[in-house]
């Protein structure tokens, strides 16, 4: 099975959690159910309220620039086809976020079957757009760390830290429980620490780098 | 015995969010310690991996990308048009009243239904019109669609792919034709 043709494959197989506390904020229940009416343009506020935390969920999957901003646009196209069955059971979103985990890990499952040769190329070319854009060493090496860490405990990680989201509402969002939430994440930090520790001394960042600038 | 707190609960720990008894463990236990400082390491350079910001103009950009996008796509409606269940349940009565009781052996459709995403959700009973006269002629939906796994005819009517829909009508053509030669 193609996985990108199937999206919300990978997680639908858990049991979402059923009782949400986290209702759509207002101004967005307005536009919501404008686009449930059919107004096409109702969509735009929510596409501009929410961009930015797409593109950053979508870019710490993918790590450039091009796919992030390719993901994020299907994401909201995704969100649009399916907004006539939000009901408002969570918050908007969780619901968009959860979208955008599965379309993320859809892609990954899809680039995986791709020859390697052709990653490499695209993966070198990407890489030189983004060494134009404004970054660090350290943010590189604790991205491509988070990027390779065991998918749920990668989505865990940065739901939580990176989407500020709540143990409760990232549960919501990858159909776990808020037990399995903390335990995924504890594990991911521990992972991380080693996959940062095992780098080459001279390159292993400390957190005294960031204080000093380096 | 001497056992060790969870992960869940180290990770209460790490928060600040841990009951005494979890934080007396983490005290006097240096393994517990140990991964507890570990993880707020790692904590740490998390909080340093910004991911890099695009020039504020794309912003406008993006938005205009997906609205472009959307202008492709049919609107978005909160519930299906009655005219498509209303045509769906005209077809299967025309077919019950032409045909008669016992049904034709109809091969299954070409695909199997895919299970709706468990976010989403058809309308509430309640607040569904078209959910009446769906059940009206469920039997009869019921045996054209063998192959359909679903609790009730309305929610697999409302389930089909389009290849499904076709298959449907496919069978019930079908059906009439074969009315109208007894």
């Amino acid at each position: 099975m193609t996985s990108i043709a199937a999206p919300f494959l990978i997680l639908a197989n858990d049991e979402p959690a059923r009782v949400s506390r986290f209702r759509p904020r207002e101004e967005d229940r307005a536009a919501i159910e404008a686009c449930q009416r059919g107004e096409r343009e109702a969509f735009d506020p929510l596409v501009e309220r929410y961009q930015r935390d797409v593109y950053r969920l979508c870019y710490r999957y993918v790590n450039n620039h091009h796919d992030a901003s390719d993901l994020a646009q299907d994401v909201f196209l995704k969100a649009y086809r399916a907004i006539g069955r939000f009901r408002g059971d969570s918050a908007f979103s969780t619901w968009l976020y959860r979208i955008a985990v599965n379309t993320c890990l859809n892609f990954r499952a899809a680039r995986k079957a791709a020859s390697e040769e052709l990653k490499d190329d695209v993966a070198d070319a990407r890489r030189r757009v983004d060494d134009r854009m404004e970054d660090d060493e350290l943010s590189q090496q604790v991205r491509e760390a988070v990027s390779r860490l065991p998918e749920k405990q990668r989505a865990t990680l940065i739901l939580k830290i990176y989407n500020d989201l709540t143990h409760e509402e990232v549960a919501q969002v990858l159909g776990s429980t808020v037990g399995t939430v903390k335990a995924n994440l504890f594990h991911a930090l521990g992972n991380l620490r080693k996959a940062m520790a095992d780098r080459a001394p001279g390159k292993r960042p400390t957190p005294d780098a960031k204080k000093t600038g380096d | 015995m001497w056992t060790h707190v969870s992960d869940a609960a180290l990770m209460d720990v790490l928060e600040g969010a841990a009951g005494d008894r979890v934080r007396d463990h983490v005290a006097a236990c240096e393994r517990c310690r140990t991964r507890v400082e570990e993880a707020r390491t790692a904590l740490d350079w998390t909080a340093q991996a910004t991911v890099p910001e695009p020039v504020p103009s794309y912003w406008d950009v993006f938005r205009r990308r997906v609205a472009r996008s959307l202008v492709e796509e049919p609107a978005a409606r909160s519930r299906r048009p009655l005219w498509v269940a209303a045509a769906v349940a005209g077809a299967a009565m025309i077919a019950v009243l032409m045909v008669g009781p016992t049904p034709a052996p109809v091969p299954p459709p070409a695909t199997a239904v895919v299970p709706l995403p468990a976010w989403s959700a058809l309308p509430p009973a309640d607040e569904d019109s078209a959910l009446p006269i769906l059940r009206t002629v469920a039997p009869t939906v019921a045996a054209v669609t063998p192959a359909v796994e679903c609790s009730d005819v309305s929610e697999c009517v409302v389930g089909l792919t389009d290849e499904e829909s076709g298959a449907l009508a496919d069978a019930l053509r079908q059906q009439l034709a074969r009315g109208r030669t007894l």
